[in-house]
């Protein structure tokens, strides 16, 4: 990498970072330097089927999450809630404005940085899962769930039983797992997804909506594996509806408005009446 | 660091003037020159393919893509047109410079193994006349294989690879239906384990089902042997499901490039989203 590159090879054992959150921490890098810390990101979509009329998705948005931290983005349907995670994830290519993210091998700039640099860390460090699973066909759901691991390095055998094991907490029934997740339900499909995303326990974690396809039983799992699974080490900004949910894990929820952030604050002063 | 760098690829067929390139392209709306009618077939292409990475090329028929794969692949020899642009491979100690200007041994010995191509038209690819197994060989041959029990036991390990069913290795490839000779191509590129791989159009004209067990097998053999390949495809999902970083073709010229799914999600040129909204 090149001089845009400060390493911090401590960052991944945060043990504390639940701790912190416990005592108060507000994520707005007075302890730690942030972990993710988006700055003045837009987005705009410019559509040529439309006379090439511009289409907003983001403007000025600007938020940091400490390492550990857990950010739940909310706002009604349309607000960038998905356009943001895309922009971080580089599945939307910004207009302006700054990701940085403090990887593994130093910071990265994830919305100038090179295509190459991106796909490093996506097989690595950064993980992302859609609401639906965008699987690749003809694979079985175990092995849906063990690639990631596979593909950092984890033998193959020990792949598959982590992967089984993290299915099994989903509660996917164990008739599944060797079965493609194309015939799966839209609930059976969304654990899959969630599995394969939190398997390699990634450093940064983008979630967009991954329970909103759960029953009360099956979300309560997903609620424990988010919050044991992924401890201190990983650091998440997901999209939610379920006040529930977001009270269990977030620890700053960041509301989202016609592309723009209406405010940014901590859990326990978000009212989670709005969103009902 | 990158396996396989081109820069400025151009081909031409016909005389050529000064004014091609300009009239040409996608500003232009056309690949051929209105002042001396030759076809621009591609032009200033510009990418580059790092160890163990898949790259497509995704077009319209006409758009240059199989002119691209021919001349990255050093199968342009002996055919129509100018060729011109640097093309450098770094993973042959024989020679570093332009393999566009290199000899006519080093680029034979770079076709033949170092750089594979998958034909888009399987009679481009097979001898017709041969078995199976003897279109496998024969590449195996040229490269210098000369025991006839290593050659039978490295081509029935390809068939194996590919998923050709072995007991069918010395009929005629002219029997084979036409899954199992895009399988025997592969076979063919795979023999010498080249460093770098180009699948032109790999599953065209092929069954729907047949077409995704093809794929699921390039897929396997991609993440086995960490293979480095450019797949060229009018087909989006074929790339999606193949390459990390996709180039767009039109008129001959790269309009727009990025990582796949960014090309797919958050198309930018005009034309893009044109495909993109074609999907059927």
């Amino acid at each position: 990498m090149t001089a845009d590159t400060d390493t911090d090879a401590d960052t991944n054992s945060t043990p504390g970072a639940r701790a912190a959150r416990d005592a108060g921490a507000d994520g707005d890098g007075d302890g730690d330097p942030p972990l993710l810390a988006v700055e003045g990101l837009t987005k705009r979509f410019r559509m040529h089927a439309l006379d090439g009329r511009e289409v907003l998705g983001l403007e000025e948005v600007s938020f940091s999450v400490p390492p550990g931290g857990f950010l739940a983005v909310v706002g009604s349907s349309g607000s960038g809630k998905s356009t943001l995670l895309k922009c971080v994830y580089r599945t939307y290519a910004p207009t302006a404005g700054s990701v940085r993210y403090r990887s593994p091998e130093g910071t990265v700039d994830l919305a100038s940085c090179p295509d190459r640099t991106v796909l490093s860390h996506r097989g690595a460090d950064l993980g992302y899962a859609s609401q639906f699973l965008d699987e690749i066909p003809r694979v079985p759901a175990v092995d849906v769930v063990a690639r990631p691991l596979r593909a950092a390095g984890t033998p193959a055998e020990a792949a598959r039983e982590r992967a089984a094991a993290l299915l099994d907490r989903l509660q996917v029934p164990e008739s599944l797992w060797d079965a493609y997740p194309a015939t799966f339900s839209g609930g059976e499909r969304q654990r899959v997804n969630l599995a394969r995303a939190v398997a390699p326990r990634p450093r940064l974690l983008l979630l967009d909506e991954p329970t909103s396809a759960l029953d009360p039983g099956t979300r309560a799992a997903a609620v424990d594996l988010l919050e044991e699974y992924l401890d201190g080490g990983t650091t998440v900004v997901g999209v939610f509806h379920d006040p529930e949910v977001i009270e269990a894990l977030a620890d700053r929820v960041l509301v989202l408005d016609g592309g723009t952030v209406e405010r940014e604050l901590p859990v326990g002063a978000f009212d989670a009446g709005v969103l009902e | 660091m990158s396996l396989l760098e081109a820069e400025g690829i151009t081909r031409v067929y016909g005389p050529g003037c000064e004014r091609c390139r300009e009239r040409t392209g996608d500003d232009a709306g056309t690949n051929q020159c209105p002042a001396c009618g030759s076809v621009v077939a591609c032009a200033d292409v510009e990418l580059s393919l790092a160890p163990g990475e898949v790259l497509g090329v995704v077009g319209e028929s006409g758009s240059g893509k199989s002119s691209l794969a021919s001349v990255l692949a050093l199968a342009a020899d002996g055919t129509e047109g100018v060729v011109d642009g640097e093309l450098r491979y770094a993973g042959y100690d024989g020679y570093d410079g332009n393999l566009l200007a290199a000899d006519y041994q080093t680029r034979h010995a770079l076709r033949t193994a170092h750089i594979a191509l998958v034909h888009q038209h399987i009679r481009d690819g097979l001898d017709m006349g041969f078995s199976g197994g003897g279109n496998v060989a024969e590449t195996l041959l040229r490269a210098g294989w000369r025991s006839y029990e290593d050659v039978r036991e490295r081509v029935r390990s390809l068939f194996e690879a590919t998923e050709v069913p072995v007991a069918r290795m010395d009929d005629p490839v002219a029997t084979y239906s036409g899954g199992m000779q895009r399988r025997v191509q592969l076979a063919r590129a795979l023999a010498t384990d080249p460093g770098v791989l180009v699948l032109d159009e790999p599953t065209t004209g092929l069954d729907a089902s047949v077409q995704a067990r093809v794929l699921d097998t390039v897929r396997r053999l991609q993440r086995e042997r960490e293979l480095s390949a450019v797949v060229v495809s009018h087909d989006l999902g074929v790339v999606r499901l193949l390459a990390d970083r996709t180039l767009v073709m039109r008129h001959g010229r790269v309009i727009e490039s990025g990582l796949t799914d960014r090309i797919l999600e958050d198309p930018h040129h005009e034309y893009t989203q044109t495909l993109i909204n074609s999907i059927v």
